[in-house]
């Protein structure tokens, strides 16, 4: 897996300029497989996330410096030097790259009709690298789903690794069951046309398409036994899962907050809870690179009026008590 | 008699490519537009699709670019070279202001752009074309006859 790893950091880093580049191999072996991320901001030297440290990149023991003409660069390449082809996802402040890493951006940006024309100047690049997981999920979908599959929310603070969690769950299910996966971003597969980076079994992909308009067509077009997606972040997410749901079809789906409680202080997320369809929480825990996996399974027989929440093991959302399950990962 | 004729004929081509030219360009940028808006197709997969479906010298020129842009950095510097030396400058100047513009801006503001330069162009087309009629055959006609003429002169 170490390789898998040190090949994406390789493609990742293959959008920087030379200089940058170069910088980037100041990293060892073993630092480069485990780095989370590159962020570069003008005028500042790039810096990789590795372990939960923030570790600046040099060359031959030198400081570097960014420029914004190296941060137009990495865009440039991302886009393949195309702003109409993915203004749609610059519109949302980030480009997903073919091999699955979403390069996030901020910057002076150009607003026409409310949508970003184009961006003047970019102050500074974040890319997430994509690393394939294959088989992370095999133990937690074993422990999980002894009596099949229920709907799953799966929950982390942002960089927690949910999108690498679910990408490998709609592998391991699409084995046995029917998963149509919303790929919004492109970076669930990281497919374009008949391209993946990523293994996802035999799942069968929307991409590019708003969550909203592709679940309501995969339910028409592909019969799905479990429809996957990623980061519900919006009223009309939430709108549509309440609306679709128990139609035949369950839905594995990822949220970020950064405590299993904070679900319920979040107005769309606590009407995702109340709504009663997720009967699994998967919360993952990221201790500087080090992940811990936690399910919080819901008992719909345990009466919460009388009870309350006296399990130091569970917690009380909605209405429902969710029993907390530890998972091993095959890390 | 040969030489001057092949002056005055080679005067006169050098009109009728021009023109040729222009139109070629301006058919590459109407169906360029219609790949970005429609199917909003990265540049390579458009200069690709150009390349295989216009003729003359904006085929030549697209299947320059192409090649060109096997190397990620950028060839806008070289875009006057690859026109050839048929175009006159105010018409190289448009074509090279709309590639290095190209892919810049979403679909909307990219087509508005490659619509301007299409009406630019037009204009240059009409003007090709007059001085086509007014000077292509008069070139070829004024070749041969001076071929003549010295003929005459040197019998």
């Amino acid at each position: 897996m170490r390789s898998d790893f040190s090949k994406a950091y390789l493609s990742a880093v293959n959008y920087l300029p030379d200089r940058l580049w170069r910088a980037a191999f100041s990293l060892g072996a073993d630092q480069r497989a485990r780095c989370e991320e590159i962020r570069i901001r003008a005028g500042r030297p790039p810096k990789a996330l590795v372990d939960g440290r923030y570790l600046s990149l040099t060359y031959k023991g030198e400081m570097v410096i960014a420029a914004t003409d190296d941060l137009n660069e990495i865009i440039n390449r991302a886009t393949e030097r195309s702003v109409h082809t993915y203004s749609g996802q610059i519109n949302n402040g980030f480009v997903t790259t073919a091999e699955g890493h979403r390069i996030g951006l901020t910057g002076d940006c150009s607003v026409r009709d409310g949508n970003v024309s184009t961006v003047r100047s970019i102050s500074c690049v974040n890319i997430r690298i994509a690393k394939p997981y294959t088989g992370l999920a095999d133990h937690i979908c074993e422990q999980l789903y002894k009596d099949g599959f229920n709907d799953t929310l799966v929950v982390s603070p942002p960089g927690g690794g949910k999108t690498t969690l679910l990408r490998d769950m709609s592998r391991m299910l699409s084995g046995r069951l029917s998963v149509s996966i919303v790929d919004e971003r492109y970076e669930i597969a990281g497919s374009r046309g008949e391209n993946r980076s990523f293994d996802i079994g035999d799942c069968d992909v929307m991409s590019g398409m708003s969550k909203c308009a592709a679940i309501e067509r995969l339910i028409r077009s592909m019969s799905p036994h479990i429809i996957a997606l990623d980061e519900i972040t919006q009223q009309s997410d939430v709108e549509t899962i309440c609306r679709t749901a128990y139609c035949g079809c369950a839905f594995l789906a990822t949220a970020h907050a950064s405590s299993i409680d904070e679900l319920d202080k979040r107005p769309i997320y606590r009407q995702l809870i109340r709504s009663d369809i997720f009967k699994n929480i998967i919360f993952i825990d990221n201790n500087g690179g080090n992940r811990q996996y936690s399910a919080y399974v819901k008992e719909s027989d345990y009466n919460v009026e009388n009870n309350g929440n006296n399990s130091d093991s569970g917690i009380v959302l909605g209405n429902w008590y969710f029993r907390r399950q530890t998972l091993q990962a095959k890390n | 008699m040969v030489s001057c004729s092949a002056i005055g004929i080679s005067a006169g081509r050098h009109y009728k490519q021009r023109t040729d030219g222009i139109r070629s360009f301006i058919d590459a940028f109407r169906l360029a537009k219609a790949e970005i808006v429609f199917k909003n197709l990265p540049l390579a997969d458009v200069y690709k699709e150009l390349e295989s479906q216009c003729s003359g010298m904006a085929k030549d020129f697209f299947k320059k670019i192409r090649q060109k842009a096997q190397n990620p950095k950028s060839f806008t510097e070289d875009l006057g070279d690859m026109l050839g030396s048929d175009l006159k400058e105010p018409e190289r100047a448009e074509i090279t202001n709309i590639m290095s513009v190209m892919g810049r801006y979403d679909s909307t503001n990219q087509a508005e752009l490659i619509d301007k330069s299409i009406l630019r162009l037009e204009e240059y087309y009409k003007q090709a074309q007059e001085e086509l009629a007014k000077n292509g055959k008069l070139s070829s006609a004024f070749g041969v006859t001076c071929g003549i003429v010295i003929a005459v002169l040197l019998l």
